[in-house]
């Protein structure tokens, strides 16, 4: 059975995959000189009678395709300013011809694995028609990226991403991992960080397909939104918004309330409509706007009073749900576009939890006896309670910059890490809520 | 059960086997050149005469390229950008939106609404932001190039002429409808850098890529 695994694995990871089928057009592209034609066939041995025959000028074969995206990376030229010497990316700075013409052995078209952009077997790439109706970048991204497999780089079951749900191998592990996707992402970068003779639509295209790629392939992120704090102050009515070391005022909604984390930022929940707090200023006259930015929007289509909801992500998935009482709770059925049946419970809900003291994140609902019973949206059911109770002092849990903060009923907020307990200096006064939310000034890189 | 796991094991073994020789070299096809002409690539008489279309493949062709002067070819592109009618705005955005096309001509045909230096395209781009996909797409295809275009149209917002806050009006229309955490993303760190409190989305981009690249 093990070889059979491994016979299986092997042949999933010489495919490599990444995009569609769809009818093109392309227009002329310049010639192609004739000698250096020649080279390129010989180098990367080129099938070119599977390409449409050898063409040098008319873009709609795609040999002339092919030519052209091997005479970008011929020719790609990247500046090393500010490179630390001591650190080497993947394949080395311009020196991506001559590591292609290392990692290939041939290179032909076809259409034998119709759902895959192009596959690696043993070296010889076969490209399908879903890389011919690439744009330039993504085609010679695709040239790179299949390299990496000749080196026995394959890819693993994704845990988030357009291929979760699918029974496919589509990601990488990590972006240290050096596998294909990390290849191809180190290319975009590259062009569109230290590109010199790309034209910059070409880098603009690059730098957005890194970002774009940066969470979806890999199964640990590698380019993660930043958090802040937001708590609201127990004695004022107004909110703390506490980022990069600062804290920001910011108006509240005049309703009143639970505070509740959303896509776009936060809202006060009042049971039945969503008052949405503006993160990013307080230069409105009128506080009280419904939020229709985030699934709390969802809230308009029926109103009925509800005892909770929320909208989180888990991965680069979202997920909401509302409880009406406090003996079942509903999913949001997405590709549906409605409700689930109530989940009915064996306990009664006392509240609810998107972070406990252990820093697990989630959805918890915590029952009347204290115990904390963890939410799978996936599976849309309600796990076993926990082997600890929620504190009965604890109001509400946070994070911010690796620390675990706690808000007691006390109304003061303390520090849980391995080396500082006690009140969190962040926070000076007296709070009634606490959440984390999305900051939108600068991506947190995971490397 | 022995002898089925037996069965099973050489069956596997030998289509396994009989798999990876094949891809060793998969089998040769015939040239492909009949895929050169399909109905969806022909453009409209109306659309070839434009000004917009020959732009787009002028560009579509130049981007493709390597570039001996990067700095002018941008400048080159944007003066041709600004100096499109009007009235060729609605055949860009029917590229634009019209997943059959080539990707490169989709890509330059929005880059050259960005670059118009007019506020009347605003509303184009907040459509391509927030258009739907095609549901016959491949879902890779959505992951990806569907995605970029739609995130380069929140960003072809910051480049046009507009008041604050129509750019935070038109930003926060696409926060409210899109569909796509990325875009609504985007979106989201253009109000952000409208408001002051962040560099711009196309900053933050380069400062992450940065790091990603310079990082041990």
């Amino acid at each position: 059975m093990f070889l059979i695994t491994s016979l299986l694995a092997i042949l999933l990871s010489s495919i490599g995959f990444s995009q569609q089928t769809m009818p093109w057009q392309d227009s002329q592209f310049g010639c192609i000189d004739s000698t250096l034609a020649q080279k390129y066939i010989r180098d990367f041995n080129i099938d070119t009678r599977s390409f449409g025959g050898l063409e040098l000028c008319n873009a709609n074969i795609d040999t002339k395709k092919l030519l052209n995206d091997i005479s970008i990376i011929d020719f790609g030229r990247f500046s090393t300013d500010g490179n630390n010497v001591f650190i080497r990316g993947f394949v080395p700075t311009n020196q991506y011809y001559a590591w292609m013409k290392g990692q290939t052995r041939g290179m032909d078209r076809g259409q034998d694995i119709p759902y895959a952009t192009a596959y690696n077997s043993g070296g010889y790439f076969t490209m399908q028609d879903g890389w011919a109706v690439l744009s330039t970048l993504g085609r010679v991204g695709t040239i790179v990226h299949e390299a990496r497999h000749t080196a026995g780089y394959r890819h693993y079951p994704c845990n988030q991403g357009p291929y979760q749900d699918a029974n496919l191998a589509g990601c990488d592990t990590s972006y240290q991992q050096g596998g294909s996707h990390a290849i191809e992402m180190e290319y975009y970068a590259r062009v569109s960080v230290h590109g010199q003779n790309f034209h910059p639509v070409y880098k603009t295209m690059a730098r957005l397909m890194a970002i774009a790629r940066g969470n979806a392939f890999f199964n640990q992120p590698v380019l993660q939104k930043k958090e802040g704090l937001l708590a609201l102050s127990a004695d004022r009515n107004q909110a703390e918004l506490i980022l990069n070391g600062q804290k920001v005022i910011r108006d509240l909604p005049q309703s009143e309330g639970i505070l509740k984390r959303t896509s776009f930022g936060g809202v006060i929940f009042n049971g039945v409509s969503a008052q949405s707090i503006e993160l990013y200023g307080n230069a409105r006259l009128n506080t009280n706007i419904e939020d229709t930015y985030s699934y709390f929007k969802l809230l308009l289509e029926n109103r009925i009073n509800l005892l909770d909801f929320e909208e989180f992500d888990l991965g680069t998935k979202r997920f909401v749900t509302r409880i009406q009482n406090t003996k079942a709770i509903e999913f949001f059925d997405f590709p549906n576009g409605q409700w689930t049946r109530p989940v009915n419970l064996d306990f009664q809900i006392a509240g609810t939890a998107t972070r406990l003291e252990n820093n697990q994140n989630g959805y918890f609902l915590i029952g009347t006896d204290a115990r904390i019973y963890p939410v799978n949206p996936q599976s849309k059911t309600v796990g076993s309670p926990l082997n600890f109770k929620w504190n009965a002092s604890t109001l509400q849990v946070a994070q911010y910059e690796n620390t675990v903060l706690v808000l007691k009923n006390n109304g003061l907020i303390y520090q849980r890490n391995s080396t500082q307990q006690g009140i969190w200096p962040g926070g000076q006064g007296r709070y009634r809520a606490m959440i984390n939310v999305p900051v939108y000034d600068g991506f947190q890189v995971m490397r | 059960m022995r002898a089925i796991f037996a069965i099973v094991f050489f069956s596997a073994l030998i289509i396994s086997a009989v798999f990876l020789k094949e891809k060793k070299r998969p089998p040769l096809l015939k040239p492909q050149q009949d895929q050169t002409i399909k109905a969806s690539s022909i453009s409209q008489p109306q659309e070839v005469k434009s000004t917009a279309a020959q732009l787009v493949l002028q560009f579509s062709k130049e981007i493709s390229q390597i570039q001996n002067d990067p700095v002018a070819a941008e400048l080159n592109m944007k003066t041709a950008a600004q100096s499109l009618p009007e009235s060729d705005y609605a055949i860009l955005e029917k590229m634009i939106l019209d997943s059959s096309r080539n990707q490169d001509d989709r890509f330059v045909a929005l880059t050259l609404l960005s670059w118009s230096n007019n506020s009347n395209v605003a509303s184009t781009l907040v459509n391509v932001a927030t258009a739907s996909f095609d549901p016959l797409l491949n879902p890779n295809q959505k992951s990806d190039f569907e995605q970029i275009l739609r995130m380069r149209a929140v960003e072809g917002l910051s480049e046009i002429p507009l008041q604050p806050y129509q750019r935070v009006e038109y930003l926060n229309q696409i926060v409210a409808k899109t569909e796509l955490k990325l875009v609504s993303d985007r979106a989201m760190r253009s109000l952000w850098a409208e408001q002051k409190l962040a560099k711009s989305a196309v900053d933050q981009d380069q400062d992450a890529l940065e790091k990603l690249l310079s990082s041990p």
